[in-house]
């Protein structure tokens, strides 16, 4: 096994939420708000509600096998050799996830706050950290997102309480201006990024302590991060306006740029830029691990520790080559991956369920 | 040129980090795992560094989802 | 645990030291702009940048040099501008403490929104800034005045227009996303207050300026700039931005008096006021309902009024209801008729309310605007009435009769 931690069912709850917040903070209210408009706030509770049935699904094939990580769970449900096929796919999935966090990451850095230092040189030193964090291992990461949770949620209220006074509640109206179909639109890239790309958390379910208590765990961290992202929505459409949400490419750090009390608390947004800092860091860190920890139980190696600098070093590698330029990526973001994340994050894992139950029926039939 | 010295350097310092202790233990499998990981990756950066043009993974993704996408454009209008 | 703990220390003062030295910029390398002006000379950008002195603003060692000093460079582009001012200033200009941006009239009558990219899309470029228009005056002109009381010319203009919106309302504080968000608007077209130069501009630029107690020359903000999306087409007077700061709820705060019944003046200290703007469609026809609730104080009387009853109050609430009405009347037909552009936000009110019906009417929204019915409903609240009830003019004028 080449994972001894455990993590409690709290820590879990905590690394699901920071995980959702994840790199969605950043870049979700401009993408979705690009369609939904003033009524994104609509699309962000139909995303969470529906990623809360995904989240459900996850934890349902999860307790199937409650003892194996879902590489080895795609083994056993589709036999040895097709199943090590799709595991080494489906082993893709976070690979290109991760190589986008770091893409992000730069771009942000690049483009808010410091225009010229080369975008690789802020990727280095992110993949850098995320390695370090990877090699300590589950537990100590898991501990990170416990001790991390109470400065992530005073920046965040911070945002929000100080731009409470700039809100103009007139800019959410009209409700459903253009019908619900852009609502609909909007809400596919909310379900996609913070929800579906929780299936990850179904290689960790072997190493949590309490295995009643998962389901109610996995959807409560979904719960509170989604919440906080509907949140963010809001404020940002209350505050810049649908248009300027839509136009910018990080609402999130123009919010932080408006907060201005009594003229002498403001120009904080690099303090507040932390904020996402924490949680995107969190989020790659937890699929990078995740990449690591599949890779070696999928070679049947003894540790994943080792695949963790080779590794990091391809990330590093891949990320100038999957997006020539801004644009191209944010047409990605806003048109593509939703799909890709349904189809890997969301039809994959109900693929699995269905073959499972399946098999079960005929093995048990003949005994009936 | 420089940054392929740059590459070279980072190379060897990951070897030098992991190679030791896995070459003393004698895991024959997870050095077969790191050597190709780090190949490929290696192979990667010189490419980029010597300015070949390297296929984008994600124009295929673009290539397959986008009648999907095009589709819930026109309706979801 | 103790090699932990040295290690420990040993990290963070590494990290501490090594942050951000990529791209730093010391303070001694920067040039801080507060104002910018642009003006436009055939089709290129004439930009000037208004740059503080550090050692002229630091502390009290003034040395009588002016406080700011001045750019300019004309180029194709704002950037490109900016660049180019490196062959002149020691320091790169910086623009992230800009305090205000005046566009020269002309240029705006040609359209703002080319000049305004740069600034939205520059990462250094913040939103605090105030944008503004120079009213019969290049952009440039108007950033050359000295000014007292504020030594930094920039600076004096941002709090100014800070004070005379709060203070008396004629003028619009307007930052740069809140003009972007009108431009695009398909129901608003923005509005800029305009700044113009008084008294002798040439003795303005010189230091005989701040020498005297009245500067013969000195800035005023003046009127509304009315545009038609990103093009100047006219003015409001002061009086007319007043109406229009009430009917958008952007009063704090403002001075306005009424004639007596009787003949003189009383005055109203306006402490709150809050509108609503309605549309709706009635007959399929839209229109809008306007409701202001005003909230003042009494502050001068000049004239005989018995201020003890409370039927005076009244009848003053009902003179002061009428004469707001009349003025939001007057200026909401008056930009009907000249302008015919919806600087009021009534296409947004509609589009609130009734979004079907403002898919069709927003194609000829400017039109329909000039024929729009407008109801305006003013509720006056006279509240106190200083530190004395009945003026002593009362009591004067009463021993003469005897």
């Amino acid at each position: 096994m080449p994972e001894n931690g455990k993590i409690s069912i709290r820590q879990f709850t905590i690394l699901v939420m920071l995980v959702t917040i994840g790199d969605s903070i950043l870049i979700l209210p401009s993408i979705s708000s690009s369609f939904a408009k003033q009524d994104t706030w609509i699309s962000g509770i139909i995303g969470l509600l529906v990623g809360l049935i995904a989240v459900y699904i996850f934890s349902a094939l999860g307790n199937l096998y409650p003892k194996l990580t879902l590489i080895q769970a795609i083994q056993k449900i589709l036999g040895k050799w097709f199943g090590t096929l799709v595991a080494a796919l489906f082993l893709l999935f976070p690979l290109i996830t991760i190589v986008t966090f770091t893409r992000e990451m730069g771009d942000f850095i690049t483009t808010e706050m410091m225009a010229e230092t080369p975008t690789l040189a802020i990727q280095i030193l992110f993949t850098c950290i995320v390695i370090f964090a990877v090699r300590l291992g589950l537990e100590v990461f898991a501990r990170t997102g416990e001790i991390f949770l109470p400065c992530i949620i005073l920046l965040f209220l911070l945002l929000v309480i100080f731009l409470i006074p700039q809100a103009e509640f007139e800019k959410l109206l009209p409700i459903l201006e253009n019908g619900i179909k852009p609502v609909i639109h909007g809400s596919f890239s909310f379900i996609a990024y913070p929800f579906l790309e929780l299936v990850v958390f179904l290689m960790i379910f072997p190493y949590i302590n309490q295995v009643r208590l998962i389901r109610k765990g996995f959807l409560q961290g979904a719960l509170l991060g989604g919440l906080v992202l509907i949140i963010l929505v809001v404020i940002s459409i209350l505050v810049l306006g649908a248009d300027e949400t839509a136009r910018t490419i990080y609402p999130s750090y123009s919010l932080a740029r408006r907060i201005s009390i009594g003229l002498f608390f403001e120009r904080v947004e690099a303090m507040v830029a932390l904020l996402w800092m924490l949680t995107i860091f969190m989020k790659s860190t937890f699929y990078f691990y995740v990449f690591n920890l599949g890779l070696a139980q999928l070679l049947k190696l003894k540790g994943y520790r080792m695949l963790t600098l080779p590794t990091g070093f391809l990330i590093i590698v891949l990320s100038p080559i999957i997006s020539p330029n801004i644009t191209y990526y944010n047409n990605l973001l806003a048109e593509y991956l939703p799909y890709y994340d349904v189809t890997c994050y969301l039809l994959f894992p109900v693929f699995l369920l269905v073959i499972h139950f399946i098999k079960n029926r005929f093995k048990s039939s003949p005994d009936t | 040129m420089l940054s392929i010295m740059g590459i070279l350097v980072i190379v060897t310092v990951i070897i030098a980090i992991d190679v030791p202790p896995l070459w003393r233990k004698k895991l024959k499998k997870e050095l077969w795992a790191f050597s190709i990981l780090l190949l490929f990756g290696t192979v990667l950066g010189l490419a980029q560094a010597l300015k070949l043009k390297i296929p984008n993974p994600l124009d295929w993704v673009i290539a397959v989802y986008k009648p999907l996408s095009d589709m819930v454009d026109i309706w979801l209008k | 645990m103790k090699r932990m703990g040295l290690l420990l220390c040993i990290c963070i003062l590494l990290a501490v030291s090594v942050t951000g030295c990529w791209s730093r910029r010391e303070l001694n390398d920067l040039a801080i702009a507060v104002g910018l002006g642009i003006d436009k000379v055939g089709d290129k950008y004439k930009v000037s940048v208004q740059v503080v002195e550090p050692s002229e603003v630091a502390g009290n060692k003034s040395s009588g040099v002016a406080p700011v000093t001045m750019y300019q460079a004309t180029a194709n582009s704002l950037l490109e501008a900016l660049r180019k001012m490196t062959t002149i200033s020691p320091r790169k200009i910086y623009i992230a403490h800009l305090r205000i941006v005046v566009i020269s009239e002309a240029l705006a009558r040609e359209g703002i929104g080319d000049a305004l990219d740069f600034m939205s899309r520059d990462p250094e470029a913040r939103n605090d800034f105030y944008v503004v228009i120079a009213k019969d005056a290049k952009a440039i002109d108007t950033l050359k005045i000295l000014t007292n009381l504020e030594r930094v010319p920039a600076v004096r203009l941002f709090s100014s227009l800070d004070t005379s919106e709060k203070q008396w309302a004629p003028t619009m504080a307007v930052k740069l996303d809140k003009l972007i968000a009108d431009l695009v608007s398909e129901g608003r077209h923005p509005v800029l207050t305009g700044l113009k130069v008084i008294g002798d501009p040439k003795i303005g630029e010189t230091k005989k300026n701040v020498e005297t107690i009245l500067s013969p020359a000195d800035l005023q903000y003046s009127g509304l700039a009315v545009f038609r999306k990103d093009k100047l087409i006219g003015w409001l007077s002061d009086e007319e931005g007043k109406a229009y700061n009430f009917i958008n709820n952007n009063i704090t705060s403002t001075a306005r008096s009424v004639n007596c019944p009787k003949g003189g003046k009383v005055t109203f200290r306006v402490i709150r006021s809050d509108s609503k703007v309605k549309g709706s469609i009635r007959d399929e026809r839209p229109r809008i309902d306007i409701e202001v609730t005003t909230e003042a104080h009494v502050a001068e009387v000049q004239c005989s009024l018995d201020l003890t009853k409370p039927e005076t109050i009244k009848e003053l609430e009902k003179l002061a209801e009428r004469k707001l009405i009349d003025l939001i009347d007057t200026t909401v037909a008056r930009v009907q008729q000249d302008y015919k552009v919806d600087i009021f936000g009534f296409g947004e009110a509609i589009r609130r309310s009734n979004p079907k019906a403002w898919k069709t009417l927003k194609k000829n929204w400017d039109h329909t605007f000039a024929n729009i019915p407008v109801n305006v409903k003013v509720h006056y609240k006279i509240q106190q009435l200083g530190k004395v009830s009945n003026s002593f003019l009362e009591e004067m004028k009463e021993q003469k009769t005897e």
